[in-house]
């Protein structure tokens, strides 16, 4: 399997404040990669390193074999993103859109962006000013998904949006977009949203890298525990990574425990992100 | 198509400044004509000026074409102004545009360039500009003359001088010249204005205007001297421009309008016999400001490139 993006031991200063502190990730082909972390947490200096837009300080990176920063010029055909929410030019007509791109991109296919738009209510005659925040995304989406490009990166793309446009945004992205070609390298701080679709999961935080695990891993190496309270000591001994308490049961979450021992405790579940989220980032953070 | 003329096609769709400005220059003048004539009753001159229309009638045809060719300067000039402010404006807001509305993340997400971003629109601000202007002036021309052919019919022997060929040509001729040692002229300004439009966190036309201010003044008070202020007024100043591309000096400039307040209509001589392309072309100071374009152009690639895209 080719590896896509090569990161190893990135490091980043704005003046006092480390944004890349050591940072090494991987992404191979054909995955869907969320890079999560909280606010500050080096997300975004980490994806314009990625996208040739900011150079690091140390550190290699590679990117499709090439240099992103060096060799940008050459990365820009075979590498797109949508960075941000709508950072479409206000002036700019959707048909102008379509036009330009298809003039300066030599793999844009008009027919596949005409496809994507006819299942929208966006008028081509529209101004970008003119739509709401749904239909720029919508629209910038159907831009993106008919260059075919091997990386697509994407920085909180839904920041802002209504949950009807959230949902039918990673909706187009996976049943229009992806297949075994391609790979996309999506930053969000609104894990539950791209918990299904994700492949890899990639936990950053002060500039580090906390967690970078693929999907299917984190069933077997996390466990949540639920027990009552007589039971509580009996957890705390299996070394839990974090303890809270809900409705008067507490729920443990786990690295690498026997699921045997666990499940004679309690109820056994497999986390969600969000709980690896905050055991992860508290974790580090305690 | 070509992907540069996309990025010059992206221009014109936003700044239509290129096409509005010289517009609405021809339809005031056009129209103030129009306005001026009505309130006038008709475009004749007043019986007051007998002696004036009198003049007109028994005029050499060498004056005649000579009047019809300064009238043409005199429609052309508006844009040639104009089209220095807004060429100058354009440049200096088209980079800092795209990080105003952040719309850069987009333009680079796409396979373009910083270089050929910034030559795009170098190319609108120094050639789509003036060409722009120049198409409007001739067609003002064309109107105004239209215009007064009509009106002046049977009245002037000035009316059979304004289509003469030679006539139009030699404007064409001095209009070309001029728009081209222009362009070359005043290239470090639009320079220094996307170098600025590149750069500045904010209020680029301040940016623009403070560094010389600044370091004029830090001159006259460390150095006693004046050489900064001067090299800067040189160059943007108009004069200097007619006085290299024309070898026209302050004096001969003087004494044509004083000429003119008279009415006595002196016309020292055509303006295509002025013009001294050898001198022009071959003057060092022009070749010199022509590299200090480049090197601003050059850094101000390097600043849209370098530059964190997000802030």
């Amino acid at each position: 399997m080719a590896t896509l993006i090569d990161a190893q031991g990135l490091t980043k200063s704005y003046g006092a404040t480390r944004a890349l502190d050591g940072a090494s990730f991987k992404v191979e082909a054909g995955r869907i990669v969320g890079l999560i972390g909280p606010n500050g947490a080096g997300k975004t200096t980490a994806l314009k390193a990625v996208l040739g837009l900011a150079r690091c300080d140390g550190g290699t990176l590679e990117v499709l074999g090439l240099d992103p920063f060096r060799q940008r010029n050459k990365l820009t055909e075979r590498v797109s993103f949508i960075a941000d929410v709508a950072v479409l030019p206000r002036w700019l007509r959707v048909q102008q859109a379509i036009d330009f791109v298809a003039g300066v991109h030599p793999r844009f296919r008009r027919e596949r962006c005409e496809q994507f738009l006819a299942r929208t209510t966006i008028k081509r005659t529209s101004r970008v000013r003119e739509l709401s925040k749904g239909m720029i995304t919508q629209l910038h989406l159907a831009l993106v998904m008919a260059i075919d490009a091997q990386l697509l990166v994407l920085d909180e793309p839904t920041l802002g949006l209504d949950i009807l446009s959230r949902k039918r945004f990673y909706d187009s992205l996976l049943s229009d977009y992806m297949d075994a070609e391609r790979t996309i390298l999506v930053t969000t701080h609104q894990v539950e949203e791209v918990e299904n679709i994700l492949t890899d999961l990639v936990f950053i935080d002060r500039g580090r890298i906390v967690l970078d695990l693929p999907m299917d891993e984190v069933a077997t190496t996390y466990a949540q525990l639920v027990v009552m309270p007589d039971r509580a000591a009996a957890a705390r001994a299996l070394m839990p990574l974090t303890e809270r308490q809900v409705l008067g049961r507490h729920v443990f979450l786990y690295e690498g425990a026997d699921p045997g021992a666990l499940k004679l405790i309690g109820e056994v579940h497999q986390p969600s992100i969000s709980d690896l989220f905050v055991a992860k980032i508290q974790g580090g953070a305690a | 198509m070509s992907k540069f003329l996309w990025l010059i096609r992206r221009e014109l769709w936003e700044s239509r400044a290129v096409w509005v400005a010289p517009a609405l220059c021809a339809v005031v003048i056009v129209g103030g004509l129009i306005i001026a004539s009505i309130a006038h009753g008709t475009l004749t001159f007043d019986p007051q000026d007998a002696a004036d229309v009198a003049q007109l009638n028994t005029m050499p045809p060498a004056k005649a074409d000579a009047v019809a060719s300064i009238a043409l300067g005199v429609i052309a000039l508006p844009f040639f102004i104009l089209v220095l402010f807004t060429q100058f404006l354009y440049a200096l807001d088209s980079l800092y545009g795209d990080r105003r509305d952040r719309s850069i993340l987009f333009w680079k997400s796409l396979p373009v360039s910083d270089t050929e971003s910034v030559l795009a629109k170098l190319t609108v601000a120094a050639v789509i500009f003036p060409l722009a202007a120049l198409a409007a002036a001739l067609m003002t021309q064309v109107i105004v003359f239209g215009i007064a052919s009509v009106a002046l019919s049977g009245m002037s022997v000035l009316a059979g001088h304004f289509w003469s060929v030679a006539t139009w040509a030699g404007s064409l001729l001095v209009m070309g010249y001029l728009y081209v040692a222009s362009a070359l002229w005043y290239l470090p300004l639009i320079g220094w204005a996307l170098l600025v439009s590149a750069w500045a966190p904010r209020s680029p036309l301040l940016w623009a205007a403070l560094p010389p201010l600044a370091l004029s003044l830090l001159e006259v008070i460390v150095l006693r001297s004046s050489h900064v202020a001067h090299a800067v007024g040189e160059r943007v100043g108009n004069a200097s421009l007619f006085g290299r591309a024309f070898g026209m000096s302050h004096a001969t400039g003087f004494t044509f309008a004083v000429k003119m307040d008279k009415g006595t209509l002196t016309i020292p001589r055509a303006l295509t016999d002025m013009m001294r392309p050898a001198e022009f072309f071959s003057s060092p100071s022009l070749w010199i400001g022509v590299l200090v374009a480049v090197l601003f152009v050059a850094a101000a690639i390097w600043v849209r490139r370098h530059r964190d895209a997000s802030s």
